[in-house]
């Protein structure tokens, strides 16, 4: 047998301008319902509002500025995103709906229209002080703003002159985006890639290492929770319906070929770089995006849990990284690990955090896939206890919490796993 | 990439490690530098029949190369080998030529990848 050649995008069954297309429609969308949810004036100072306020965790934009901006605010940063990836010729694979659906969660609280571009802008520095196309590292740049709350932190959250408060939050964001690059590569391999959340470790890291240098400064904040509730009886159907029309637009699109790419898809065990986009075309990719968002609200909706800004930030990751590594096979021992761990600690499965910890602590979903249902459960159990206990170190200002403590636990974990079960002579 | 160079050692140590999971006993590796790129050949035996394992192998190897990602994923390749982290190696590089004897149980693949 003799095959040679690159396999070419324009055998894929949707082509780049759908896939694009796809991306564009759920920005607009979001911004569509968010007009839908208030007036216009009340939408432009609710997003007023989002851009003032500090954004470290947890910072619910539904309750700042209301449900209509939460979803402009939303929209609007997912289309911008997406046009930064069409404006550099990028191919629309796994990883670029994982980016683009995560600053779309992330949108609903603590990622603005304002404070998400220092970090970018800084990545973007970085490139330049290299000498290497931007292109390289736009992954890094979207992923990495989760540190976006650092810039709105000290712009608004202090009380300087307005033009020190502007220096200083400019300089947090670009100068963390800056370091951002060497790093994200690095820590890569502290946890061989079973958090799927990386930058949220590495961004963990650098977060901690700021937040230190504040604190020593006398820079403290308090710790917070915004969180609101009372949205169940509309956003639990409009996220029902919202998983199941991508499930039913997928198997459409793909037709026959859908349910033997999605059995293959399913025996993956996610851990990265599994672009399921390219490994397993679009179609199969948005019915386990569809099925596994679907598993995450059912989840909520069995816990008692509250469908707002986090939460609905919680199942947009799922969603997004479900074109990256998650599946229901591997996020619901994950998802059952932290059940389990309401039955044994002191915590309810509704508070805050945990709901968050659940549906974020799926990061780990690659340790039950490649590892078994036994070690998953047991990732779902340990996060829910580390990541209660990591937030204080950078008090917030990683948006991804979960990704952080996700990464310790895993390379805590895996290389335990691997040493007792490696059977073989090499 | 600035990394070039352990890139091509990572390319190398991934499919070593795939080929010695399948039982080789015989992996040899190539690697020309040029001013085009680095060219990395790498001739191998596997133990019984492996048709399934290969032709996947085969699949993952054509993946388009993929600048935007290779920032953020070539320290994964040539670290915990699953067997899927061939895709590394596809998106990896620009060219690739499988040619697989079955009967003699050996597999020769060429790969290319160009410097920026």
């Amino acid at each position: 047998m003799k095959a040679s050649g690159k396999i070419g995008f324009e055998k894929a069954l949707v082509g780049e301008a759908g896939k694009k297309a796809f991306l564009f429609s759920f920005g607009t969308a979001l911004c569509l319902f968010g007009l839908t949810r208030d007036s216009f004036p009340g939408i432009l100072s609710g997003l007023w509002r989002i851009l003032v306020e500090p954004d470290y965790l947890i910072s619910d934009y539904m309750d700042v500025g209301g449900m209509g901006a939460a979803f402009v605010n939303s929209g609007l940063l997912t289309v911008l995103f997406t046009s930064i990836l069409v404006f550099l010729r990028v191919h629309i694979r796994g990883i670029s709906i994982a980016a683009v659906f995560t600053v779309a969660g992330f949108s609903f609280f603590g990622k603005n229209l304002l404070n998400v571009w220092f970090i970018v802008a800084g990545v973007w520095l970085y490139a330049r002080s290299r000498k290497e196309p931007f292109l390289k590292f736009i992954y890094i740049a979207f992923f990495g703003t989760a540190l976006a709350p650092l810039v709105s932190q000290l712009m608004f959250g202090f009380h300087f002159p307005p033009f020190l408060r502007f220096f200083l939050g400019a300089s947090a964001g670009l100068s963390a985006g800056f370091i951002l690059p060497p790093l994200a590569a690095a820590f890569l391999s502290v946890h061989h890639g079973f958090n799927l959340y990386n930058v949220g470790f590495t961004a963990g890291m650098v977060g901690t290492l700021y937040v230190s240098v504040f604190r020593s400064h006398g820079f403290i904040t308090a710790s917070r929770v915004i969180w609101s509730t009372g949205h169940n009886g509309l956003l639990f159907p409009l996220c029902t319906a919202f998983f199941l029309l991508l499930a039913a637009a997928g198997f459409l699109l793909g037709g026959g070929k859908t349910p033997d790419s999605l059995r293959s898809l399913w025996k993956h065990p996610g851990r990265l770089i599994a672009d399921f986009v390219d490994l397993y075309d679009f179609p199969a990719t948005l019915v386990n995006m569809g099925l596994t968002g679907l598993v995450a609200v059912a989840y909520l909706r069995l816990i008692g849990g509250d469908f707002n800004g986090p939460t609905l930030g919680g199942l947009l990751t799922v969603a997004g990284f479900s074109a990256m590594g998650k599946t229901p096979r591997n996020i619901i021992p994950v998802l059952l690990g932290v059940v389990l761990g309401s039955v044994t600690k002191n915590w309810s499965l509704t508070d805050p955090p945990i709901q968050l910890a659940a549906l974020f602590g799926t990061t780990l979903a690659p340790i039950a896939g490649e590892f078994g249902w036994i070690a998953g459960l047991l990732a779902g159990y340990i996060h829910s206890s580390v990541v209660l206990n990591v937030g204080v170190l950078h008090a917030g200002f990683n948006l991804y919490n979960n990704g952080f403590a996700g990464g310790m636990v895993a390379a805590i974990l895996v290389p335990l796993i691997e040493a007792f079960r490696r059977r073989d002579k090499g | 990439m600035r990394h070039e160079r352990f890139v091509v050692s990572r390319i190398v140590s991934e499919l070593m490690n795939f080929f010695f999971s399948m039982g080789a006993g015989d992996f040899r590796a190539r690697v020309s530098r040029s001013d085009e790129g680095h060219e990395i050949v790498i001739e191998s035996d596997y133990a019984g029949s492996q048709g399934s394992r290969l032709r996947e192998m085969t699949r993952l190897l054509r993946m388009p190369r993929a600048r935007e990602m290779e920032q953020y994923s070539w320290s994964l390749s040539g670290d915990i080998s699953t067997g899927q982290e061939i895709y590394l190696v596809g998106i990896l590089t620009d060219t690739v030529s499988v040619d697989h004897d079955e009967q003699a149980g050996r597999v020769r693949i060429t790969l290319f990848r160009k410097w920026d």
